[in-house]
């Protein structure tokens, strides 16, 4: 029993090792010529600008932490299924009520617009889905860089991608 | 810990680690060649006859070109990646059982190189640490193309990990156990996909989060030429970028060996080769039924990349989280309730 | 032979969970805490629990540090320097001493239990993956079971209010437009956004 983990270990590590063993060692036989132009980063041409490393939208953060909730009501599933043409009726009863729970809750995800992709713009235009009117100078600003025209979707989008 | 047990072992995993790698790399010339096939063209014909040698030059290639890793790049994060992306599906070739156990004068020799009794779990386990390699190679470019294929990449396999986690829970109710082996001897009467309707549904669900999982077409986001140059590994060069190569292929393998041993009841044939006598024959002709249905997945795999267009991010989300998700709960729930009556 | 890998994989759980302090980039800090996840893995694996281990990897290092990674680059690191705090760094680890000690006194003998597996759960891990625990969790243990799935329940109704009070339409299109209008003004060296959906509807 243990032998089989233990093997899997060893596969693990031994893997590991072979992996960064060949990469040094084949590192000796390729020719290695850095430049700064090679080095920067890869912007189809563009001259590469700031770091990459910045703030990102916050729907994925929202998804990781719907995940994390449903992956730990799953992972209970896993002992449930295996006993369960043992435990009979009383399994049955119990994983009804666990699993309906889960669907409860994906459900109250679901009303609350959290599992939609596109919820900002989802009614089109933008000053249609605000809850309220952005401040007067907000949009002062926006109409002069020409956004006046309330963009679709899309247009919404290109001007936050390319911003 | 006898010796014979342990030259069992080696012997194990030489062979199967050799057959995914090679599936692997076979499987990276039949991708172009199906792809010729499909657009009419005559794809890599120069490496070898037929260019059955594409492989082996494409990995000279690997070896020799300058590897390059960008100035702002984070060196430690960059360097593991790769690594990260390879390793759940090598690590995943140890539980699969590759054909029937070898029954050698009364001592039973399974033929996955370690078969665990959690090995559902641990295939689990390790589908969902493959999310880091794509996730941390992403990042650490410090390119925006890489983190936007990572982001997006990371967001999509953790999504669809949850309707095939549920699509397996429902095969385990079938089968009652988290052993591979003993999963797929649960099927040699009737194989899961045949259970209709909770087998086939799940069998469903299980192969359109595969795909998914192993971020192919038509969920590929994470490299989606067209908008993210080469997504996630756009900085990545030479041997590292050969990792991730090798690591997609391989998951592809594991992916089609564990679609067999869950739907399709891995080395069995109607009964054929489970009747067979001479316990080495019927090893190796469970081997070879076993590797034809792997194969007709990686060709389904390498199909459906040259048939379907792409999602929309959007569109992707909607279909894990609104469909998959909901329909794998309620199909587990129909299994419970078919079994708990007695149907199944 | 056990006490070798034990030795090993104490160490490596140790040299990890030290880099997880030490180190300064957060998303290498968040690495190493999967190492040590593992390092510990082999640790329940070795006295017995290879259902604790696969759930350690599936759930620890497989959904929650996914989580971590993601609030980590949803961090701007640059904005984040590190601050030194003399107060703090004296007293964390006087307290995580102190906490270590009392937990010493009270549990004195929960590493041997845990490691002669007469602890709450014997034997869980035993011969048929997880079905002791099981038989445990899903008999004995039932109410404690369902009261689980509501307080999960209860974690979604918190993921919905958090990501409400940050993604608020309203603030977040006012962000977006008055990005737009500082762009408009002055060329800027560096965008304060990127959007990193295909809608790329940056917050």
């Amino acid at each position: 029993m243990s032998f089989d983990y233990l093997t899997i270990a060893v596969a693990l590590v031994g893997g590991i090792l072979f992996v960064y063993a060949n990469m040094w060692i084949l590192s000796l036989v390729r020719p290695n010529k850095p430049s700064d132009l090679k080095l920067s980063t890869y912007e189809c041409g563009e001259e590469a600008f700031s770091s990459s490393w910045l703030r990102f939208d916050m729907r994925f953060y929202t998804v990781a932490l719907i995940f994390v909730v449903f992956d730990l009501e799953i992972a209970f599933l896993f002992p449930w299924a295996v006993v369960y043409r043992s435990l009979g009726i009383l399994a049955f009863v119990e994983g009804l009520i666990f699993v309906g729970i889960l669907f409860l809750g994906l459900f109250y995800v679901w009303a609350k617009g959290d599992l939609d992709w596109v919820k900002a713009f989802a009614k089109g235009r933008i000053p249609e889905v605000l809850d309220g009117p952005p401040s007067r100078e907000v949009r002062k600003g926006v109409f002069e860089s020409g956004l006046s025209g309330g963009p679709e979707r899309n247009g919404g989008g290109e001007e936050a991608g390319t911003s | 810990m006898t010796t014979a047990a342990l030259i069992a072992t080696l012997v194990k995993i030489a062979v199967f680690f050799g057959i995914t790698i090679s599936l692997a790399a076979v499987s990276t010339l039949f991708e172009r060649k199906i792809s010729a096939w499909i657009q009419q063209r005559y794809g890599p014909n120069r490496v070898g006859p037929w260019g059955v040698l594409q492989p082996l030059a494409d990995g000279l290639k690997f070896i020799f070109k300058e590897e390059v890793a960008p100035a702002g790049a984070n060196r430690l994060l960059f360097r593991l990646a790769p690594a990260m992306a390879a390793a759940p599906a090598f690590m995943t070739v140890a539980v699969v059982p590759f054909t029937f156990p070898l029954i050698l004068d009364g001592t039973r020799i399974p033929m996955a190189i370690a078969d665990i009794d959690i090995g559902v779990l641990f295939f689990m386990a390790m589908g969902s640490l493959a999310v880091y390699g794509i996730m941390l190679g992403g990042w650490a470019s410090n390119n925006k193309y890489s983190l936007l294929g990572g982001l997006r990449s990371s967001a999509q396999m953790i999504s669809y990990e949850l309707a095939m986690m549920v699509s397996v829970i429902t095969v385990l109710t079938l089968a009652g156990s988290m052993n591979l082996t003993r999963i797929f001897e649960a099927q040699i009467p009737l194989w899961n996909i045949a259970v209709f309707p909770v087998g086939t549904i799940a069998f469903g669900i299980f192969l359109i989060a595969a795909f998914a999982e192993t971020n192919r077409h038509p969920f590929d986001l994470a490299e989606c030429e067209t908008e993210l140059v080469g997504g996630f590994h756009t900085e990545y060069s030479s041997m590292k970028f050969a990792l991730f190569f090798l690591g997609e292929y391989s998951a592809m393998v594991m992916m089609s060996g564990l679609i067999t041993t869950f739907f399709l009841g891995g080395p069995s044939l109607f009964g054929l080769v489970n009747g067979i006598e001479d316990p080495w024959i019927k090893v190796l002709a469970g081997l070879g039924v076993f590797l034809a249905k792997v194969c007709f997945f990686l060709f389904l795999f390498i199909w459906v990349r040259w048939t379907i267009p792409r999602f929309r991010w959007d569109q992707l989300m909607h279909l894990g989280w609104k469909l998959l998700l909901p329909l794998s709960l309620a199909n587990l729930l129909l299994a419970g309730t078919l079994v708990a009556t007695g149907v199944l | 032979m056990a006490l070798p890998v034990f030795l090993i994989l104490a160490a490596g759980a140790v040299f990890f969970a030290a880099n997880v302090v030490l180190r300064r980039n957060p998303a290498e800090c968040a690495v190493h805490l999967v190492g040590s996840f593992f390092c510990l893995a082999g640790i329940y694996l070795m006295i017995g629990f290879p259902f604790l281990a696969a759930l350690q990897l599936l759930v620890y290092a497989g959904a929650i540090m996914v989580l971590f990674l993601f609030v980590i680059m949803l961090l701007d690191l640059r904005r984040e320097e590190p601050r030194e705090n003399p107060r703090i760094s004296t007293i964390a680890p006087l307290a995580m001493g102190l906490l270590f000690g009392l937990l010493a006194v009270v549990l004195p003998d929960m590493p041997v239990a845990v490691a002669t597996g007469r602890g709450a759960v014997a034997g869980a891990g035993g011969a048929e993956g997880g079905k002791e625990l099981a038989n445990y969790l899903f008999g004995r243990h039932l109410l404690t079971f369902e009261a689980t799935s509501l307080l999960l329940l209860a974690g979604i109704f918190g993921v919905v209010v958090l990501a409400k009070r940050r993604t608020s339409r309203k603030a977040d299109l006012e962000r977006l437009l008055e990005n737009i209008e500082a762009e408009s003004r002055t060329e800027r060296k560096e965008p304060p956004l990127v959007g990193a959906g295909s809608e790329g509807v940056a917050s």
